[in-house]
């Protein structure tokens, strides 16, 4: 998973430094529209529907954040 | 090219609304003055009488849409030597068509149009409010912060051009305030019944919400989706790839923005 992750952050992001970034958002690696777009990617890749309420900043921190966020959006589409 | 009069109103707006993705705000200045604007005048051509082309002169800019760019290419850079403006806006047909006509005394930008079908609903839509007319000023402050955009426009003519959009309801103003101040702001620079076109999106790097920006952008969305509006915005060519992979929102056009140097 995590590398399908990384495939779609360094397509979508400001940069490719995610493998060592510990917070892609204070380091300008993803900016909002960005958010939308890895949103989207991320619902594509991995068929799943990410709910609003999920947007939250500490859910796109690092990659560990992202996966749990997928995970838990798989678990509750069950 | 012959100037459009009252008479031709009704099938010059129904040639617009066919083709709106690539002539948004020709159709919108259209449907909200008609044909009678102090400082606006439209021209059009026509093959058959059916209309290919348009051009309006809104102040100091020219937006132009033509579906038959190689006939009426002469017809469009005649009338645009005869009315010099500070700006000339287009679908990137007709600009890149015209461009080297123009290049000793204009730059010349690309960009992409896009169409926005969904919107997300995020925590802090709760704090969103609509602008009145007593922010403006802060509005406008916050916007002149930037460098880029406060390059071009002084606070005090932001602050008329703010107050002067809210009198007439061309568009609305959204912000989010935190200590009582204001730290982000977007609009619909305009609106008709089916349409709105977003702009004007600022945070202040005072903002403690790293999605303060996300979260005006969608609400704006959401708000004119549900009123059924199709939500349009024009942003740079380099962010193509982050709009391709957005859900629900749709490249439908290519624009070009000629900038008179010096200005």
């Amino acid at each position: 998973m995590e590398q399908q992750i990384l495939k779609i952050l360094k397509e979508i992001g400001n940069g490719d430094n995610f493998e060592t970034s510990e917070d892609f958002l204070s380091e300008g690696l993803i900016d909002s529209f960005g958010v939308i777009a890895l949103v989207g990617a991320l619902e594509e890749q991995f068929e799943i529907e990410i709910d609003g309420g999920d947007i939250l900043p500490e859910n796109f921190k690092n990659m560990e954040a992202i996966v749990n966020l997928i995970t838990k959006t798989k678990e509750e589409g069950m | 090219m012959k100037e459009a009069k009252t008479k031709d109103l009704d099938r010059l707006i129904a040639f617009l609304k066919e083709n709106v993705d690539h002539c948004i705000y020709i159709y919108i200045d259209v449907i909200q003055y008609g044909l009678d604007h102090k400082y606006m005048k439209v021209w059009f051509a026509e093959n058959d009488s059916e209309i290919t082309s348009v051009a309006m002169k809104y102040y100091d800019s020219f937006q132009l849409f033509s579906k038959n760019v190689q006939t009426d290419r002469e017809e469009i850079i005649k009338l645009l030597e005869e009315n010099s403006v500070k700006t000339i806006s287009g679908d990137i047909n007709i600009i890149q068509s015209i461009e080297t006509k123009f290049n000793d005394d204009y730059d010349v930008n690309y960009g992409i149009v896009v169409k926005e079908t969904k919107y997300k609903k995020l925590h802090g839509f709760e704090k969103v409010e609509i602008a009145t007319k007593d922010d403006c000023p802060e509005i406008a402050h916050l916007m002149c912060q930037d460098s880029e955009f406060g390059e071009n426009y002084d606070e005090d003519s932001l602050i008329k051009q703010l107050d002067d959009r809210m009198t007439s309801g061309m568009g609305r103003n959204f912000v989010i305030r935190e200590n009582g101040e204001i730290v982000g702001h977007v609009a619909t620079f305009a609106e008709t019944d089916d349409l709105a076109v977003q702009s004007g999106l600022m945070v202040s790097e005072k903002c403690s919400n790293v999605f303060c920006g996300l979260i005006l952008h969608e609400y704006m969305k959401g708000i004119s989706l549900e009123a059924g509006k199709t939500v349009y915005a024009f942003r740079i060519k380099e962010e193509m790839k982050k709009y391709e992979k957005s859900p629900g929102t749709i490249i439908c056009g290519q624009y070009g923005k000629m900038t008179r140097r010096g200005e």
